[in-house]
């Protein structure tokens, strides 16, 4: 196993454009677990529960409710209480393998790319290696079309291991259908897990639904990641483009400064719906810029998680 | 009719190649468009479904923003076209300098011709009309748009100083846009001493139009006192002229406006001519000189007065002057000393145009003028030579007798003036310089060769007198070739005519109306010109276009008239005489009669050339020093303020140099020519022809400018109905769409995101990353 790097330098490997040159997803969500968990005094089972653990300094994202006043009244230091985790959790990692998620505007450099598809295995990997490190299952389910591999949920150590192996070979040809996975998903799944849904969800918002509310139906929890490119979300272009759909869209050559305010409100329309219809489920709904740090991201999970948990 | 469509280009536009340059050219925001549509990335995209739904949406709104736009694009620089093109009607813009072109061509004719120093009184700002013709054009040219509009500047009066680099009628060497200097230009015109010319005005004015044809406008302002001399003149050619010009003017200029600055029942009187009454003024005789007053319109009597040498001569005299008024004389002045003097005739009256009251004229009296008589018939003995009685007959002797006179006159005491130097042969006649002398005798010269020939054409050119005898040595075939076609004989030679029975007689009637030569033998019955004998003669065939006057002829026969005897034809500016019989008796029985000496004065009076000619110039003459002056200093001139007259001098071929003045005379008066051993006073006048400065009516003038549609105006500048306005200017409007779209365009481009953002793009609205819900 290579050397990590020293704490102080993580967190320049947590920018996209720097884990797109590691190749091994292993490594990349090693080096993403590890970095964050570098910020966490070494304490990487400290989740939500009653046992003190110990404190951290706070970093941004961190949820105000668990600084710790009396040592910021002693110190002047913001710290954290942390606790021992205490859960037996079921994590499925349910990533969208789509071709609408091999679309990517980042360049790593050395003709390396960061898609969305590399952001959200990254995001998989990482939570599952966390939740094996935490004693909890970790499984994965990865779709296009179809339910491509289904992986149940399992605490053995080579568990982590299978999943980033599954992520790394499975190719991005087909059309999504989100809403007929969720479904399917949710005929398969026995116990109650969490469920972190990872994809730019680019399909019909009522499919979605009707897969989200099926799986809503059998009491799972659920995590929503839409990742988006930064070119998805600005859409900067200036010349005339020829746009070449993927996932069987067609083409459309135009002028893309005329068109941008048309798709930017459409965009933000159907992310608009994609919330209303998380919020109205209780799922967690978040819109990922995949040029974003991958830390803040896991923060916020957490942040979210221990919120959801209290 | 069909018009070529770049015609009506042409007809509509100042520069109709911007227009059709503007046409092209707006095709090219319709060629980028397509362009850019060719030249596009390729981008593989996932968030299909948006684009399309946003494309749907917007298809039609995108649609329309895209052809707008093209078409504002298009219309842009169709209408950047159309602005530098400058359609019709623009007369003052800003264009005109981006399309190098100006808008209208203003052209002021201001006749600056003696009449109008006429001074009507009435206007505090000018006291002539002229004065008032500057100040109404530089008003004009207050009102034209400074940059935009040129003006040229023409003067009406004949032109004095002919530079030959530029028109004279040119006050500004050619049209401009500098108000300024057109300004100037009209302060610069002074007040002349010509007459008018109106038509090498037009005629500039019309040069001028021609070459600012793009211009679509062009106004022509013409600024005159309106006088009978400037319109009506003395007719013929220049008349005519004048009738021909003004359709040209109204076709390049339109509507020409014409200000009569003269006014109703404004009058002058003028001394317009001053001669000798007879041809040649000598000391022999005395002499009577007439002149000819004229007044123009009614005004009181003037006073004349005569003035020999600055010297009252005769009585002052009060005068009722109109147009019908005799000419005034003075007779009976005996001048007891030869060479140049002065006379002069003075009106003094309460006229307002003083330019034209005195006229002076130098007369050069004669105390003796030398002639030169060539033999061609030499006599060894006394009276023997083909010219000996010429001889005798110009100077005779007054106490010797004929039989046993010297062979020559010269020496012998006489009391004519006339100086007839000792007879030559016709061999000699090509050493002498026949501009030493008055007049020429040729006496029964058998041949006159090509150089002869040439020389005596010369010589009369210049203003000398040939009296040609002929005789039975005369070789008809030599004298029709030689000086037939050279003007020295006015018509050929056919034969001689002879008779032994009585001679042939002159038709002189003394009761009739003879030639002007012979008015002192009228009413004389017993002068001798009808009794005297002629028994042979010359025939001459006198052509029946000649311009030859017969002085006599001979009598009638059997119904045929009779052959000249006597002729006399002009030849440049000087006079043939043609005598059809010998200078002695062998033909002919006048010679041993007085008669023959009268008959020979009195046709040499009248024959030779007013030496003094060239003394007296008109306005815009330029003076020549004859070569027969006898030069003893390179002369001087000065006018009559005593301010010096450049002199030039040129070498002909010959090595003879001649002086004359460098400029033509400009002002009136006596100036003094200082040859070396004298002064000699020269006499310069006003023409004549412009003294009559009563107004015709406007229809006359529209008539003599052959009846096109003229906007009169008077001295005013009311000018209601004058239109320098720019009211018309269509480029600004087309210039200020050009704006308004540029604007538009920047807008809508803006508006409806068609334009290029930098790269930094401004933060899209969208929900907090990393939010739950």
């Amino acid at each position: 196993m290579p050397e990590l790097p020293h704490a102080a330098e993580y967190r320049k490997y947590l920018e996209p454009k720097t884990l797109a040159r590691i190749s091994g997803l292993d490594l990349r969500a090693r080096l993403i677990v590890e970095g964050l968990m570098t910020g966490m005094h070494r304490s990487p089972y400290q989740g939500i529960s009653v046992e003190f653990a110990q404190h951290r300094p706070y970093v941004a994202g961190d949820d105000i409710r668990h600084v710790d006043w009396k040592v910021f009244g002693r110190s002047d230091k913001i710290y954290l209480k942390q606790y021992l985790e205490e859960t037996n959790l079921h994590l499925i990692c349910v990533v969208d393998a789509s071709e609408s998620m091999g679309y990517s505007s980042i360049d790593g450099g050395d003709g390396t790319q960061w898609s969305k598809y590399d952001h959200a295995t990254a995001i998989a990997a990482s939570l599952s290696y966390m939740a094996i490190q935490q004693q909890d299952s970790a499984g994965l389910a990865v779709f296009d079309s179809d339910l491509k591999k289904y992986f149940k949920p399992s605490n053995l150590p080579g568990q982590w291991k299978i999943i980033t192996h599954e992520l790394t070979m499975i190719p991005r040809l087909k059309k999504t259908n989100t809403g007929k996975i969720l479904d399917q998903l949710a005929e398969k799944l026995t116990h109650r897990s969490l469920i972190v849904i990872l994809s730019d969800f680019f399909d019909d918002i009522e499919s979605i639904k009707k897969g989200l509310r099926h799986l809503r139906y059998k009491r799972h929890e659920m995590m929503v990641f839409q990742l988006l490119d930064p070119m998805e979300i600005e859409f900067p272009f200036q010349d005339v483009t020829l746009f070449k759909g993927m996932e069987e869209m067609g083409d459309l050559l135009t002028e893309p400064r005329a068109l941008r305010q048309g798709y930017l409100e459409q965009l933000s329309l159907f992310t608009e719906q994609l919330k209303k219809l998380c919020r109205g489920m209780n799922i967690d709904y978040h819109r990922m810029n995949t040029s974003d740090p991958l830390d803040v991201t896991l923060s916020g999970f957490l942040a979210t998680r221990a919120s959801s948990i209290k | 009719m069909t018009i070529a469509p770049l015609n009506i280009l042409a007809a509509w536009f100042v520069s109709p190649g911007f227009a059709v340059a503007g046409a092209a050219l707006a095709s090219i925001p319709i060629i980028i468009h397509i362009l850019n549509r060719r030249r596009f990335k390729t981008v593989r995209w996932a968030a299909m479904e948006y684009l399309l739904q946003a494309m749907r949406k917007n298809r039609r709104r995108l649609k329309f923003e895209q052809w707008l736009l093209l078409a504002i694009r298009c219309l842009l620089i169709f209408l950047m076209g159309l602005a530098l093109a400058r359609p019709l009607g623009c007369e003052n813009n800003t264009i005109a300098a981006l399309g190098g072109q100006r808008t209208a061509l203003h052209v002021f004719v201001i006749d600056n011709s003696y009449s109008m120093a006429y001074e009507p009184g009435g206007r505090p700002d000018a006291k002539s009309h002229l004065d008032q013709a500057k100040l109404m054009a530089k008003k004009l040219i207050d009102r034209l748009s400074a940059g935009n509009e040129e003006v040229m500047v023409i003067t009406a009066s004949s032109p004095i100083d002919k530079d030959k680099t530029i028109d004279p009628h040119a006050a500004t060497p050619k049209p401009t846009y500098d108000l300024q200097s057109a300004r100037a230009a009209i302060d610069r015109i002074e007040q002349t001493a010509a007459a008018t010319d109106l038509e090498g005005a037009f005629q500039l004015a019309l040069r001028t139009a021609k070459e600012e044809s793009k211009l679509p406008t062009k106004r022509l302002y013409i600024f005159t006192d309106g006088t009978r001399s400037a319109f009506e003149g003395e007719g013929g050619k220049a008349v005519e002229a004048l009738k021909q010009t003004g359709p040209q003017l109204a076709q390049a200029f339109g509507k020409p406006n014409l200000f009569v600055l003269g006014k109703p029942g404004q009058w002058n009187q003028a001394v317009l001519k001053l001669d000798p009454a007879n041809n040649l003024v000598t000391t022999k005789f005395s002499a009577d000189f007439v002149t000819d007053v004229k007044g123009y319109g009614a005004g009181p009597d003037p006073v004349l007065q005569w003035k020999l040498n600055d010297v009252p001569a005769g009585v002052a005299k009060s005068l009722k002057l109109d147009l019908e008024t005799q000419p005034q004389s003075l007779s009976g002045i005996s001048i007891a000393e030869g060479g140049p003097r002065v006379l002069s005739v003075t009106l003094a009256g309460d006229d307002r145009l003083k330019i034209d009251n005195t006229r002076w004229r130098v007369v050069d009296v004669a105390s003796e003028m030398k002639v030169l008589i060539v033999e061609g018939e030499r006599g060894i003995g006394a009276l023997q030579g083909s010219g000996s009685f010429l001889e005798l007959a110009l100077s005779p002797p007054k106490d010797l007798d004929p039989e046993t006179r010297p062979s020559s006159t010269s020496s012998a005491k006489t009391d004519s003036y006339v100086l007839p130097e000792a007879p030559i042969g016709e061999l000699e006649l090509s050493n002498k310089i026949l501009t030493n002398y008055r007049a020429v005798f040729l006496t029964n010269v058998g041949q006159v060769n090509p150089n002869q020939a040439d020389q005596l054409k010369k010589y009369v050119e210049q203003g000398g007198t040939v009296i040609i005898f002929v005789g039975p040595a005369v070789n008809s075939d030599n004298y029709n070739q030689q000086l037939v076609p050279r003007g020295l004989l006015p018509g050929r030679l056919i034969k001689t005519v002879s008779t032994n029975d009585k001679g042939y007689h002159f038709d002189f009637n003394p009761k009739g109306d003879p030639h002007p030569f012979l008015k002192e033998f009228k009413g004389e019955e017993n002068s001798g010109l009808t009794t005297a004998q002629v028994w042979s003669y010359w025939q001459m065939e006198l052509p029946a276009n000649t311009s030859a006057e017969r002085v006599l002829s001979y009598q009638a026969e059997n119904g045929k008239p009779g052959d000249p005897a006597v002729t006399v034809h002009p030849l440049g500016r000087g006079r043939v005489v043609y005598f059809s019989t010998t200078a002695n008796p062998e033909w002919n029985g006048l010679n041993p009669k007085p008669i023959f000496v009268a008959l020979i004065h009195e046709i040499l009076a009248g024959s030779v050339g007013a030496a003094d000619r060239w003394m007296n110039l008109t306005v815009g003459d330029a003076l020549a020093v004859p070569q027969s002056l006898g030069l003893t200093a390179s002369p001087t001139l000065f006018d009559s303020s005593k301010n010096p007259v450049a002199m030039e001098n040129a070498t002909d071929q010959a090595g003879i140099t001649t002086y004359h003045s460098a400029k033509p005379m400009t002002h009136p008066g006596v100036y003094l020519l200082n040859v070396g051993n004298r002064t000699i006073p020269i006499a310069v006048n006003v023409p004549s022809n412009e003294a009559d400065v009563r107004v015709i009516a406007n229809d006359a003038i529209k008539k003599a400018l052959g009846d096109i549609d003229l906007a009169m105006e008077d001295d005013t500048l009311a000018i209601a109905g004058l239109k320098i306005d720019s009211g018309n200017d269509w480029s600004w409007a087309f210039m200020a769409l050009v704006l308004i779209f540029a604007g538009l365009e920047c807008f809508l481009a803006m508006h409806f995101g068609h334009y290029k953002r930098g790269k930094r793009l401004q933060a899209t609205p969208e929900p907090a990353l990393a939010t739950s819900n």
